[in-house]
């Protein structure tokens, strides 16, 4: 009883344990040179690819301790439901929330009898504490509409309305410069794009949401996120600056609010904050997102780890 | 014997559990997309600066020449881009309200700033600026100053600064100015005098009139106080000189020539090289006692003495072993050590105002070059190598260096060419600081206090 019971643990075990590892190799290795007929077509994995060296173990680590969370909390602000009157209507609501934006103006001390001598520093601190960032609760919703708005349509109704002198009119040629430009990128875009869906078509043509992310797929998004990010090179030990963000997507490729920062304790420095900031920043202006549409629930939610370490050549 | 299976059956429904569980735990990580985002761009941070506004017409033209200030020193410090200011969408006028920041990424611009300059009733002006996150629609920061109105560049400087620290994490260093030594006329009868600027080549003055050699100026810590090397009646002497006052006057009397002086970060010391016999060491003076010390005493050529930023250390050039090389020592002389071992001669060393780097001048095959290093000697790197660069000075933030550069004339009859250049530590943007002359020596001024 006893020896059949543990045999039959032990074989359950082995069983077990090959499920989780695989087969091992037990045939010879002659046989194994057999499947050479097998055709090789690597077609279409992006051009560029940087790929960074794998970080086997790691990864798992970290992200256990960090429950999934559907969406990034905005950042502790509670008072957030009252002054947003209404979610949903996008446009016309810019103008009033702007009311109640503008600050009371900054303590209008007169400073009676001053020095000759210009003495900021002391104001400077008063200055500092209007609050301006609090009156307006980072308007979710608006952010989502402005961003997706494609550059190059809006600009041609808005030209008509602008009186046309000449400063405005050489302005404006600039501008069409900078839209080319921006026009240009975009179809870049969108041709990594193509070609990052053309990958999911082929590779899981039946759109099985179950599939991972293609290493293609992946890349593309790397890529669209590398190009924006603006590496604050001259801090201290500007190597050494990590940042984690959560961003969640909709099924657009849009950010959805802020990106959330995950890291642990307080900034210890300036230079932390602004790590954070250029990485916060990159994500915000890279959007929308080139992902394929099938697998969704892949990518709504993504941790991007900016590590420039490699770009200081370590 | 049941009671055992059943026990061992037990422990395998465990086992089982717990690696169905770790399946579950593993599922559940992998759902989670992590990227690595491991290349980023060092590119200038593009950065809208509109027009400070003006209720009156003068003061909008002051808000204009202020604006056009902090575009500048922006510029120049390399690691910004300003979008030029005709592609603006929006004009704001208001500095209470929020700008519409829809109109500033369709230019591209990631932060914003706008201001407003006000007349004081008693004369004076006043300017408010605040600045802004483009993307993430944050306010960054936002300051209130004035002054008297023939003082607007600084007003512009210190916006300047404070959008420079609020973005990059460091100190600006724009509300500074430059001493440094003008030269003008043939080799053979070279003309120099002290002059001072502002770091951006504005308001530029001489403090003395050519009429005797200058050499090595330096800020004391107050900003107030130059100390340099004039050749006064042919005699070689370290001088004070009182920028505000113009009042001059010999630091202490000396049997032989005192030469290549720098003040302590106190401002109460004056450490600097005494030549007796041929031989050159180290002296430090109190300026309140005026009692001297003598540092360092080896029959080699000790010179070129810099304070570290916390007053403890001192670091010197020395030929004792040899050859001309870089030390450091203890502020009473204790402990010297040589900290440069590289090929070629080292001189000139500068401590860092951050405190991590020394910067220093190395001649090696023929050919001047600026560099770094940390203080112990390690992770040496050139910035910038050439015919002739000399006499690095560090902007206070440690961030930017400037020294001057001998450029031979392309033929017998062009003069060489001597300028101010400044660097920034990483190598990168190079920029000539032009004056009307020819320039060198020059001496970064640390950051002007507020109330002057």
């Amino acid at each position: 009883m006893k020896v059949s019971a543990l045999i039959s643990a032990a074989i359950h075990l082995v069983i077990m344990i090959l499920m989780y590892t695989g087969l091992p190799l037990f045939r010879d290795p002659e046989i194994l040179e057999q499947p050479r007929v097998i055709q090789v077509d690597i077609v279409d994995i992006a051009d560029v690819t940087n790929l960074p060296k794998p970080k086997p173990e790691e990864k798992l680590e970290e992200k256990k301790p960090e429950p999934e969370k559907p969406k990034p909390a905005p950042k502790p602000e509670p008072p957030k439901p009252a002054p947003k009157p209404v979610p949903e209507p996008p446009k016309p609501a810019p103008k009033p929330e702007l009311e109640p934006a503008p600050k009371p103006e900054p303590v209008p001390e007169p400073k009676p009898a001053p020095k000759p001598k210009p003495e900021p520093k002391p104001e400077v601190a008063e200055a500092k504490d209007v609050p301006i960032p609090k009156p307006r609760p980072r308007p979710r919703p608006k952010v989502a509409e402005v961003k997706p708005e494609p550059k190059l349509k809006k600009e041609p109704e808005k030209k008509p309305e602008k009186k046309f002198d000449l400063n405005q009119i050489s302005a404006l040629l600039d501008k069409k410069k900078r839209e080319q430009s921006s026009r240009k990128t975009n179809e870049t875009d969108t041709k990594k794009s193509q070609s990052a869906e053309k990958v999911t078509s082929s590779s899981s043509a039946g759109a099985d949401t179950s599939l991972p992310m293609s290493i293609s797929e992946i890349d593309a998004l790397r890529q669209q996120v590398q190009k924006c990010w603006i590496v604050p090179t001259g801090s201290a030990n500007a190597e050494g600056l990590t940042v984690k963000l959560r961003i969640s997507l909709n099924k657009e490729g849009e950010v959805l609010g802020q990106p959330k920062v995950i890291r642990s304790g307080k900034y210890r420095n300036n230079f932390e904050k602004i790590a954070t900031e250029s990485a916060v920043r990159a994500v915000l202006r890279c959007g929308p997102y080139k992902l394929p549409a099938a697998k969704y629930d892949r990518w709504k939610s993504i941790v991007l780890n900016f590590d420039p370490r490699e770009m200081f050549g370590q | 014997m049941m009671a055992v299976g059943l026990r061992v059956a037990a422990g395998l429904k465990q086992v089982a559990l717990l690696m169905v569980a770790i399946f579950l735990i593993t599922g559940v990580a992998r759902a989670e997309l992590v990227i690595d985002i491991t290349q980023g761009n060092i590119k200038p941070l593009p950065i809208a600066i509109s027009d400070f506004a003006g209720k009156s017409e003068a003061t909008a033209i002051v808000g204009q020449k202020i604006a056009d200030v902090v575009r500048a020193d922006l510029e120049r410090s390399g690691l910004f881009k300003i979008i030029d200011k005709r592609a603006f969408l929006q004009q704001i006028s208001d500095i209470q309200t929020i700008p519409v920041f829809s109109n500033w990424r369709k230019i591209n611009a990631q932060a914003l700033t706008n201001g407003i300059v006000t007349a004081l009733p008693d004369g004076r002006i006043e300017v408010q600026f605040r600045l802004w996150d483009v993307f993430s629609e944050q306010y960054l920061t936002g300051h209130k100053l004035s002054t008297q109105p023939t003082n607007w560049r600084r007003l512009g400087h210190k916006v300047a600064d404070y959008i420079y620290e609020r973005l990059t994490g460091e100190s600006g260093y724009f509300d500074t100015r430059v001493v440094y030594v003008s030269e003008s006329g043939p080799a053979s009868r070279r003309v120099k005098r002290l002059a001072i600027m502002d770091q951006d080549g504005a308001r530029h003055q001489f403090l003395t009139d050519g009429s005797n050699l200058v050499l090595t100026p330096r800020f004391s810590p107050s900003q107030q106080v130059i100390t340099y090397l004039s050749y006064f009646n042919n005699r070689p002497r370290v001088y004070l000189l009182d920028i505000d006052t113009g009042q001059q006057e010999v630091l202490g009397e000396f049997p032989g020539m005192t030469f290549a002086p720098r003040f302590s970060p106190s401002g109460n010391q004056v450490v600097m090289s005494m030549a007796e016999n041929g031989n050159s060491d180290i002296y430090l003076m109190d300026l309140r006692t005026r009692a001297v010390k003598r540092l360092t005493s080896h029959p080699g050529i000790d010179t070129g003495p810099s304070f570290s930023p916390d007053g403890k250390q001192i670091t010197f050039e020395s030929d004792r072993g040899g050859r001309q090389q870089l030390y450091i020592m203890n502020v009473d002389g204790s402990n010297q050590k040589r900290i440069s071992f590289g090929r070629g001669n080292y001189g000139t060393p500068v401590w860092s105002p951050r405190g991590d780097l020394i910067a220093f001048t190395k001649l090696t095959g023929g050919k001047f070059s600026i560099g770094v290093m940390r203080t112990d000697g390690s992770q040496e790197r050139i910035l910038t190598e050439g015919f002739h660069n000399e006499g690095p000075s560090w902007a206070p933030n440690g961030r930017v260096l400037v020294f001057f550069r001998q450029i031979p004339g392309k033929n017998k009859n062009e003069q060489d060419k001597v300028r101010l250049w400044s660097i920034d530590l990483t190598g990168y943007n190079e920029r000539e600081i032009i004056t009307p002359r020819d320039g060198s020596d020059p001496a970064w001024s640390p950051l002007i206090p507020d109330g002057r």
